[in-house]
């Protein structure tokens, strides 16, 4: 299941990241990798998502969540 | 000068501020440094870097880092200064700036830092906002877990910072006592490639990160909070873009209608007392009245920016403080960065359509210098409130029932403007980027790290927003007071044209009587010419045009001094004597009969054409002599003067090209 499918507060886990290897070295730097435990906050205007990873808060845009397959945990 | 004092070392040494960001470095440069600071370029770049006085030491403030692979010009310019010993701003010691509530990110860059041999600072901001979530921080922990010195910082709070100028006094006053760093930063002056060398170590990194997470017990999930709760609200796909107008109203409102009557108070009732009282004491002589024209008019001029700048550091501040203006970003990011700028540059650009100065000053908000510079590039062309003032008096004289129109056209004229303009320098920036070889970061620029809502620290806001203003001010005076100083010596001398009016014969230096008998007559006559082609070739509104560069402001008033308006006159000639408003409508009707006359000469009867080509130009070129300093104060003298540049020739062209097909279509 695509991020951007994902329900409002379910827990999910990321298993894979459609992006090219500098995209996915960055997004890992940004603190999104594989195995990364989220839950989507919030669908925002304009197709952004506002998401909780522990205690962060991030908001990404739709290209990125898009990119991330996840699985409920 | 700063409160607090680095006692321990004698020697300079360089002090970085480092992190992520959003993380609090600015605000803890801010609390520092005070007003005592200065932007610099980063070496051999043209990204700013805020510098100041710690001590006897330099603080600087280096712009955010996600890793030591950059993405961007700031990045870069930054790691830059890390790993290369040769570098000017090389830093001896770095505070590396955590956010409590998202600390992964910055052991991550902490785990790749100290394999560079500098000593680091570990400073964990907003625990008090993490403490209130139940997250607590050991230091002495986190101290030995990283082998480097942790502290607990509010960056806002004086006892805070004085902790950690504990700590980094200690660590100077180390290095001071055993010299070896020094002896080898002038002996080993290699650099390391960083991308390179952050790569080589990345899964040991990332290891390392995951292993820190669990010795600090950093939980993968995390409650319903209070600002989950507001974002539900704010950051809601139907309600939150009119929240986010809602503010940005209230922000412009703030910034030109809440100051309208405080400017007006002081531009009527301050200057006159000023003045008189000034006349009395001093009389008229000629020295009277260049102090009076030149420092007395600079004070005014200056002061009559003060009510809106200040509104507008204030709200930005409380916006930022509180943790808005990132979820601004992401509610308008997506559409701005369709034009090449990105969701925080939709603040100054809506605070332009008041006044340009503050909104140059307002792309401080912006943390890429890239965009900061596109989005200080396209402010001058938003329709401010001088302009509309002079819009409002030329569309009623030429225009009549259609003038409301005609302003609106204006306004979208504006807004076209600067979404063209910006998509220009956004193909510009590819093409060149394309030709260099650099990647533009597209990952960090989806992703935005969001602060937890909090009540904004007023005294804070207070001091940080006087401090932006008198700094401007401080700086913005100087040059003020010589061009104005120009200005009236060009005024001041005469140039007798008796072959045209004979009136000038009796003019003597300072006291020319009109001010086509003067040399600034002489330059607006010349100017005149190349206004010919645009409709509006005479010395009465060239003259404007000139007066123009100084503030818009001005515009109307120096028209009115160029056909010898004054109230008087205009109230006899009307028979409207009974109050202020009657007096200056009268006025506002002789400057229009005579607009009328000079335009219709200059046009050959097509004075409505010309108007607007008169209009179109005063709403493309430079605003005001202070946006300009603006400009050059935040982003150099270079950009100052290609945006001076660029705007008078798109003013002209436009302005031409109107008038000319104009005259061919109708």
């Amino acid at each position: 299941m695509l991020l951007s499918d994902c329900p409002i507060d379910k827990n999910c886990e990321i298993v894979s990241v459609n992006l090219s290897d500098d995209e996915t070295l960055r997004l890992c730097e940004l603190g999104l990798r594989i195995g990364s435990k989220l839950r989507v906050c919030q669908y925002c205007p304009f197709g952004s998502l506002l998401i909780s990873k522990g205690t962060e808060r991030i908001g990404i845009s739709p290209h990125i969540a898009k990119s991330l397959v996840v699985k409920y945990i | 000068m700063s409160d607090y004092k680095l006692k321990t070392v004698s020697k300079t040494k360089t002090v970085a501020l480092v992190g992520n960001s959003n993380v609090g470095k600015s605000t803890l440069f801010n609390t520092i440094t005070g007003g005592n600071q200065k932007i610099v370029n980063a070496p051999g770049t043209t990204v700013t870097v805020a510098q100041g006085k710690w001590g006897s030491n330099t603080l600087i403030d280096l712009p955010g880092i996600i890793s030591l692979i950059h993405n961007s010009i700031d990045e870069k310019a930054a790691v830059d200064v890390l790993v290369d010993k040769s570098n000017l701003l090389y830093p001896d010691l770095i505070i590396l700036v955590a956010d409590a509530m998202h600390i992964s990110r910055s052991l991550y860059l902490y785990a790749q830092l100290k394999k560079l041999d500098i000593p680091i600072v570990f400073a964990i901001s907003m625990a008090d906002i993490a403490k209130k979530r139940g997250i607590e921080f050991d230091t002495a922990f986190i101290s030995k877990t990283l082998e480097a010195p942790a502290i607990l910082l509010d960056a806002r709070d004086k006892k805070s910072v004085k902790s950690l100028e504990e700590k980094v006094s200690a660590l100077l006053e180390n290095q001071s006592n055993s010299d070896e760093k020094e002896i080898k930063k002038v002996s080993d002056n290699q650099k390391v490639n960083p991308v390179s060398f952050a790569k080589l170590h990345f899964e040991d990194n990332i290891k390392w990160v995951s292993s820190v997470e669990k010795k600090l017990s950093i939980s993968d999930y995390d409650k319903l909070t209070f600002s989950d709760r507001l974002d539900k609200v704010l950051l809601n796909k139907i309600i939150g873009p009119f929240v986010f107008l809602g503010l940005l109203f209230l922000v412009f409102q703030l910034s030109t209608f809440a100051s309208f009557p405080i400017i007006d108070f002081i531009d009527n009732q301050v200057r006159d007392f000023v003045i008189s009282g000034y006349d009395n004491l001093f009389g008229t002589g000629l020295i009277q009245a260049f102090i009076e024209n030149t420092v007395i008019e600079t004070v005014f001029t200056l002061l009559e920016f003060v009510p809106p700048m200040l509104f507008i550091f204030i709200s930005l501040a409380i916006l930022e403080g509180c943790g808005y203006l990132s979820r601004a970003a992401l509610v308008t990011d997506k559409l701005m960065r369709s034009i090449g700028l990105e969701g925080k540059s939709v603040i100054p650009i809506i605070i332009g359509f008041g006044c340009n100065l503050p909104a140059i000053k307002a792309t401080r908000v912006l943390k890429t210098s890239t965009i900061r510079k596109s989005t200080a590039f396209v402010i001058p062309y938003s329709l401010c409130s001088a302009r509309f003032s002079i819009f409002i008096v030329l569309a009623h004289a030429f225009f009549y029932e259609t003038a409301g129109l005609i302003v609106f056209l204006l306004y979208i004229i504006s807004v076209i403007f600067i979404l063209g303009i910006s998509l220009t320098i956004k193909i510009i920036r590819k093409t060149i980027n394309k030709r260099k070889g650099i990647k533009e970061d597209a990952i960090s620029a989806m992703i935005i790290h969001l602060p937890v809502y909090q009540l904004p620290k007023l005294s804070y806001i207070f001091k940080s927003s006087f401090s932006k203003l008198s700094n401007f001010l401080l700086g913005a005076g100087r040059v003020i007071v010589c061009v104005l100083a120009v200005l009236w010596c060009l005024q001041a001398i005469p140039v007798p044209r008796a072959s045209l009016d004979g009136t000038s014969a009796d003019d003597t230096f300072g006291n020319v009587k009109n001010v086509n008998n003067s040399a600034y007559g002489v330059l607006a006559r010349g100017t005149a010419q190349i206004f010919e082609p645009a409709g509006f070739g005479d010395w009465h509104l060239s003259q404007a045009v000139i007066s123009g560069f100084l503030a818009k402001e001005v515009v109307l008033g120096s028209l009115e001094n160029a056909y010898s308006i004054n109230s008087d006159e205009a109230s006899d000639s009307d028979k409207a004597k009974d109050s202020d408003e009657s007096a200056t409508n009268s006025r506002d009707l002789a400057l229009s009969k005579n607009l009328q006359n000079t335009l219709n000469l200059t046009s050959g009867g097509r004075t409505s054409l010309a108007a607007f080509s008169f209009m179109l130009f005063i709403l493309l070129y430079i605003p005001c002599m202070a946006t300009v300093i603006g400009i050059k104060s935040e982003f150099g003298l270079r950009q100052s003067l290609v945006s001076v540049g660029v705007s008078l020739t798109l003013a002209y062209v436009f302005s031409v090209l109107f008038y000319q097909i104009a005259v061919h279509l109708f």
